[in-house]
């Protein structure tokens, strides 16, 4: 089976404008069009309908694929079909959408796909490729144009960009840039480990101050026999609670106050004898005797002026409470001042009488005067001063003798005129008014005197007192004065009487006290028994003093209370190690806690850095197996074997070349492998750079066959070759040597060639050079152009074998 | 091995395949008296010519070419016209008019150093390809990079599948990797 690609069909694909149906199932498929006939778009419909893809134009625009649609149309069709086992056997479709959208799958796998594109298919563009790559083969450091076209060609981008995508992760500094965490996590760790050391500095520090602590603590504890071992909080429980002895302090406070007041009691107490108590009662007893003397000589006699004072008197103080000179002073005084009011009243009851008189006889006369002006009212009319007015409110009416009022004549009746009739009487009757004034005046005054007199009257009767009151007045005033002088005539009396009573009061409050004293004593005595056995102390003999036994008791608390002291400051000695202990011991653990937790992050820490370093040591592995394999790939594509060739290849058409293109590795065994391009002169010694040794059109043929040394040097997974328009420098020489080496690939090699060519005589030429030769060999050729309209024409004409047209010669 | 040229053209070729055709060459009635012609290889319709400007002149020999492959035409035969001119070369101009009407090597002066050489690389074209060693594998070099790494954990190996998006997405990638992990070195904040 020869393995072809069989049939094209497309319509609107890039220039190509209208539908193309075109048989390609043969050895040779020659295609011919003036420039812009659309030699190129035939040749990219061919490869997107096996790949998928235009590789050439997505290495300039990764978006080319809405460019793959003719500009006045809205989509692009291909299909393309093969004859190969391991490609289908139906012509696929793809519609590719004016967005670029393609929407079916290309005919080939991935790997056959990249074959063609590596090895079967050569661009214009890809060979424009292989010409800069000598024309900047001197490029140093970066990259170079034969590394781009080594790249592009054997898929090594892709193992480039995996090498340098890795690269960061190899060096410290530069993941630090690629990746700010990384530096992060490292800070953080350096961070932790200072808080870590810091921490262990305090935790040190702990543990030293916690033997002290407890050392501290041992000491406190040997006086008070303690077992060292127990708990803390037992400890100073115990301390705090069960060894206290505040309650017996108190209790010995208070029985030492006890004791001590006890003390004081006897101190003060007098010790006295009955001998003692039997003569003050005597020296009372004298007392009173001269009392009742007393009393029976003068008793009678002062009450008697005391009875006196107190029945003129009330509320008088009882002489044997208030004492009898106080209240003979005070019935003294009470009787003189009542002696006084009651002269005072008698002295007004006389001038009241006599004032009584005399308003009386002011009433009677202010009557009278009243009865006359009354009188002489009368006489006087009332309305005479409105008349008056009333009349004088005519005058300015009055003109001659005429009465305006009555229309009368005036002179009929007097001689004098009605105007001076008028006056006149006007005149009278205002004098008339002013005298009714005066009398009313006069009577309003008569009749005031009247009320005054009869309220001096009412005054004067009140105070005026009835007769028999008068009298008994005068008694009272007697009596009073005969009491007074009696109280005065007892004055010594009283005084005397005082002074005895005051004494026996005194002797008898002696000896209510010298009698409580012993009783005192008494009981003081009773109480240090109980003191004695509150203290635990051996009773007193019947002979010590009580004094001593109090004094005991004092000595006995005094030393209990400094005991229970001395012991209380030990247990606070005790109480404070204790608690600082504790203290300390809770510092420590705290501290420690904080240690651990510090260690435990940085170990967190730690641990994330080391797996990370893991990571990077992983990624450094498959940096470096990609480096190696790109390495390998290098070393097995630009090998001897391709070097051959190429050379066998490049001298085929170039024959008179003395300088032969090869590939050249570095000799460098680790690190990335880069082929270099040189010549080699005569086959034998280096000769430099192909650019400075070859002509263009040499350079041109070396790198159209490095390309079929490429596609020659691996396995022929597709045996098709399709060229677009290779030889644009070419002299004729090459072109007919080139014509020769298409032909052995034919025939030879058993490729399909496609080649695209802008030349009519090169077309030609190949026709002729490609024509059938054997049984079963054909040629199609096919010729591009456009009609007026800028739509796509072809013509394409099947040459088959035809032995008339060898000539045979005999031999 | 011969000392003619022409000869030594002739025994070259013929080891290659080629068959020598009686001489001269008759084609339709016409002959053509030249020292050498050829045919093949094997059942191939090409026919070789050659000639030496030593015994002959350029004219002479132009003249001869054209009239073969004029006589072709005549008889309608596609055969492939090959000529070699050995000796000193000639004028361009008489190299133009055979090269209009066949392909020419002037292979020269044959004879000498490296005339051997000389020879084999003028006319290597007409001879059929070395046997050429096709065992390089042409791989997807990722894919090949993959069949080495079976040993690294899968999260690495699988950095190699970001390399197609470019350089940026396996930094990204490995990135991503270390940021997982470094994430770590914190307490988780709740």
């Amino acid at each position: 089976m020869t393995l072809r690609i069989t049939k094209l069909r497309m319509s609107n694909f890039r220039s190509i404008n209208g539908p193309v149906d075109l048989d390609l199932d043969a050895p040779v498929v020659l295609i011919h069009g003036p420039n812009g006939s659309g030699k190129t778009s035939l040749l990219s419909a061919i490869e997107v309908g096996l790949t998928g893809a235009v590789a050439s134009m997505r290495r300039v625009d990764r978006n080319y694929t809405k460019d793959l649609v003719h500009y006045d149309s809205k989509e692009a069709f291909v299909s393309i079909a093969c004859r190969h086992p391991g490609v289908s056997p139906k012509p696929n479709k793809l519609t590719i959408k004016r967005n670029g959208e393609i929407d079916s799958d290309p005919l080939l796998n991935k790997q056959q796909a990249r074959f063609y594109a590596e090895r079967s298919f050569l661009a214009q563009a890809t060979l424009g490729r292989l010409l800069e790559i000598y024309e900047t083969s001197d490029a140093r450091g970066g990259e170079n144009a034969l590394t781009r076209f080594v790249n592009d060609l054997l898929g090594l981008d892709a193992l480039d960009h995996l090498i340098d995508g890795l690269k960061p992760a190899g060096h410290k500094k530069r993941l630090q840039r690629s990746l700010p965490l990384y530096a992060d996590a490292e800070r953080h760790l350096s961070r932790l480990e200072s808080v870590a050391d810091r921490l262990s500095v305090e935790a040190n520090h702990a543990s030293a101050s916690h033997v002290q602590a407890h050392a501290l603590l041992a000491e406190a504890l040997k006086p008070l026999n303690f077992n060292q071992n127990v708990n803390l909080d037992q400890l100073i429980d115990t301390l705090l609670n069960a060894m206290s002895e505040e309650s017996t302090a108190v209790e010995l406070g208070a029985l030492h106050r006890e004791v001590s007041s006890a003390m004081a009691l006897l101190e003060k107490a007098t010790n006295a004898g009955d001998e003692d108590i039997s003569r003050a009662e005597n020296a009372l007893a004298e007392a009173r005797r001269t009392y009742d003397v007393w009393l029976s000589n003068n008793g009678a006699r002062f009450d008697a002026a005391i009875d006196l004072a107190s029945s003129l008197i009330a509320g008088l103080p009882n002489a044997a409470r208030a004492g009898r000179e106080t209240t003979r002073a005070m019935a003294r005084e009470e009787v003189a001042a009542e002696l006084a009011r009651v002269n005072a009243r008698l002295e007004r009851d006389e001038t009241s009488r006599s004032e009584l008189n005399r308003a009386v006889t002011d009433l009677g006369k202010a009557q009278a005067r009243v009865v006359r002006l009354g009188e002489r009212l009368e006489s006087l009319s009332s309305q005479s001063g409105d008349l008056a007015r009333a009349l004088s409110e005519l005058t300015p009416f009055v003109d001659g003798d005429v009465c305006p009022v009555c229309h009368r004549d005036f002179s009929e009746v007097s001689k004098s005129s009605l105007q001076a009739h008028l006056s006149g009487h006007v005149a009278r009757l205002s004098q008339a008014a002013t005298e009714l004034q005066e009398v009313s005046a006069e009577r309003q005054a008569a009749r005031r005197a009247i009320a005054d007199a009869q309220t001096a009257i009412e005054s004067y009767t009140a105070n005026v007192l009835e007769d028999t009151d008068r009298a008994e007045l005068v008694a009272r005033a007697a009596r009073l004065v005969e009491a007074e002088q009696r109280l005065n005539a007892v004055e010594a009396l009283a005084a005397t009487g005082d002074q005895i009573s005051t004494e026996i009061r005194d002797l008898g409050d002696r000896l209510t006290k010298l009698r409580q004293d012993r009783e005192a004593l008494g009981g003081i005595r009773r109480s240090t028994v109980g003191f004695l056995s509150r203290l635990s102390l051996p009773s007193a003999s019947e002979d010590e003093a009580t004094s001593d036994v109090l004094g005991r008791c004092l000595k006995t608390i005094d030393e209990r209370r400094e005991a229970i002291m001395r012991r209380e400051q030990n247990r606070s000695t005790a109480l404070s190690a204790a608690q600082k202990a504790r203290e300390v011991e809770g510092y420590k653990s705290e501290t420690d806690d904080r240690l651990e937790s510090a260690n435990r992050e940085v170990e967190r820490a730690k641990s994330a850095i080391k797996k990370a370093d893991k990571i990077r040591k992983s990624v450094k592995a498959l940096s470096n197996n990609a480096t190696a394999v790109r390495t390998e790939i290098v070393r097995q594509v630009f090998n001897e074997s391709l070097n051959a060739v190429w050379s066998d290849l490049f001298v085929r058409l170039a024959p008179e070349e003395p300088f032969v293109p090869i590939f050249s590795l570095d000799g460098v065994d680790s690190g990335p492998v880069e082929a270099e391009l040189k010549t080699r002169y005569r086959g034998k010694e280096q000769g430099g750079n192909p650019k400075a040794m070859l002509s263009a059109g040499n350079l041109n043929t070396a790198a159209l066959t490095l390309f079929l040394s490429l596609h020659l040097s691996a396995p022929p997974i597709l045996p098709w070759l399709v060229i677009d328009d290779p030889v644009q420098s070419m002299d004729e020489i090459h072109i007919a040597q080139f014509a020769a080496l298409l032909r052995t690939l034919v025939k030879q090699k058993d490729r399909q060639v496609i080649i695209a060519v802008h030349e009519k005589p090169l077309f030609d030429y190949l026709t002729l050079e490609l024509s059938p030769a054997s049984e079963g060999d054909s040629l199609i050729t096919i010729e591009l152009s456009r009609n007026m309209a800028g739509q796509t024409t072809y013509d394409t004409a099947v040459q088959v074998w035809d032995p008339s047209r060898i000539f045979q010669v005999a031999g | 091995m011969a000392t003619d040229p022409v000869e030594h053209v002739a025994a070259f070729l013929e080891g290659q395949g080629y068959r020598r055709l009686p001489s001269p060459l008759v084609i339709n009635r016409m002959t053509f008296r030249l020292p050498v012609v050829l045919g093949g290889p094997e059942k191939s319709s090409d026919l070789i010519l050659v000639a030496d400007t030593v015994n002959a002149e350029n004219a002479d020999i132009v003249r001869q070419v054209q009239g073969v492959a004029r006589a072709l035409d005549v008889a309608r035969a596609s055969n492939p016209l090959t000529t070699i001119i050995v000796g000193p070369r000639p004028g361009q101009d008489d190299l133009n008019a055979i090269m209009s009407v066949c392909r020419v090597l002037p292979v020269g002066t044959v004879t000498g150093g490296d005339g051997e050489q000389h020879l084999k690389n003028w006319l290597a074209v007409l001879t059929p390809l070395n046997q050429i060693d096709t065992d390089e594998i042409v791989a997807d070099p990722i894919a090949t990079l993959k069949e080495r790494i079976g040993d690294l954990p899968d999260e690495i190996a699988a950095l190699a599948d970001l390399a197609v998006d470019g350089e940026a997405a396996v930094e990204g990638g490995v990135n991503a990797l270390l940021t997982k992990v470094l994430e770590g070195a914190w307490e988780d904040v709740e």
